[in-house]
């Protein structure tokens, strides 16, 4: 016993975790995970974060700052995507409350010119003007659920409002945008 | 016409600048480097107090089914005995003389209260 307390006070001071293999200071599991969902889901997240920034550099900051709180933290649930998200979320609405400015207007769309865009330049444009005038829960909830495939439940859970509600939003945002396409093919 | 998700979909998106991606792997690399804090031990101070709890609360209760069958037996009195040096006759000794030598239990073996009558133990000589 007490040279199991003396074995575990050892590892504690230098650093080792409990699943120490074989003497080598093997990785933070909650690092990993955060790691390999964040190689996974870097492009939705940056999308996301940009569509409620509006500024390129407040999205990534907003993200830089919600992992910097996650890996402080040391703890990760189970179902990450929504939690994550919602981390990204309140960032870029702490980020921009304390800067104390308005969201910016960039467009989350890199407009292609040429050969190698899949949309005609015009309507690419008129896309993004569309999405530009839906609402912001309209919005988030189009690029949660077209982009990053979320169900209805997790971007409830993001967002912190009923299935029902998210449901509701995106239906409206895409009937907008559907009606507004087809009054002007 | 296309469907509006489909175009959605395949409209291109901005991405991550390559500073930030480097900034962000700088980030996880510091902190799987960072050496783990007290407070990452799994053994945490609230479960020392509950395992000290549970013990106290274990030793109290056995404590309590060793004395209570005596307390609330019909013979009362036998309870004196189970603490040594502690009988009646002993007490008014040691609460006279402060600090007094303890006296050494009686030669005899326990006496047994039935009721109001004390009943000796069989000796050689009764018999």
């Amino acid at each position: 016993m007490i040279g199991w307390l003396r074995w575990e006070c050892l590892c504690f001071r230098i650093g080792w975790t409990q699943q120490h293999d074989g003497g080598q200071n093997v990785q933070n599991p909650v690092v990993e995970k955060l790691r390999e969902f964040y190689e996974v889901h870097r492009q939705d997240l940056f999308t996301y974060a940009l569509s409620l920034t509006g500024c390129r550099y407040a999205a990534e900051d907003a993200i830089q700052n919600a992992f910097c709180n996650l890996l402080r933290r040391g703890k990760a649930p189970e179902d990450l995507r929504p939690y994550v998200f919602r981390c990204v979320r309140n960032a870029a609405v702490d980020l921009l409350r304390s800067t104390q400015r308005e969201a910016a207007t960039d467009s989350i769309f890199e407009i292609l010119n040429g050969q190698s865009a899949p949309i005609p330049l015009p309507v690419q444009h008129e896309i993004e003007h569309l999405m530009q005038q839906l609402s912001e829960e309209e919005r988030e909830t189009i690029l949660l659920k077209v982009y990053s495939g979320m169900t209805f439940k997790e971007i409830a859970t993001v967002r912190g409002v009923s299935i029902n509600t998210a449901a509701s939003w995106y239906r409206r945002g895409i009937q907008k945008l559907q009606d507004s396409i087809q009054e002007d093919p | 016409m296309k469907n509006v998700e489909d175009m959605l979909r395949e409209m291109s998106l901005k991405t991550p600048s390559r500073e930030f991606e480097a900034s962000m792997e700088r980030a996880f690399r510091d902190a799987a480097a960072r050496p783990a804090s007290w407070r990452d031990h799994p053994v945490r101070l609230w479960n020392c107090v509950l395992a000290c709890g549970l013990c106290a609360l274990i030793a109290f209760a056995l404590g309590l089914a060793t004395v209570l069958p005596y307390a609330l037996s019909s013979h009362r009195e036998s309870i004196v005995y189970l603490i040594p040096h502690q009988g009646p006759a002993e007490r008014n000794v040691f609460d006279a003389v402060p600090n007094a030598p303890l006296k050494p239990r009686e030669s005899k073996p326990w006496t047994v209260w039935r009721g109001e009558a004390r009943v000796e133990p069989a000796t050689d000589s009764a018999s």
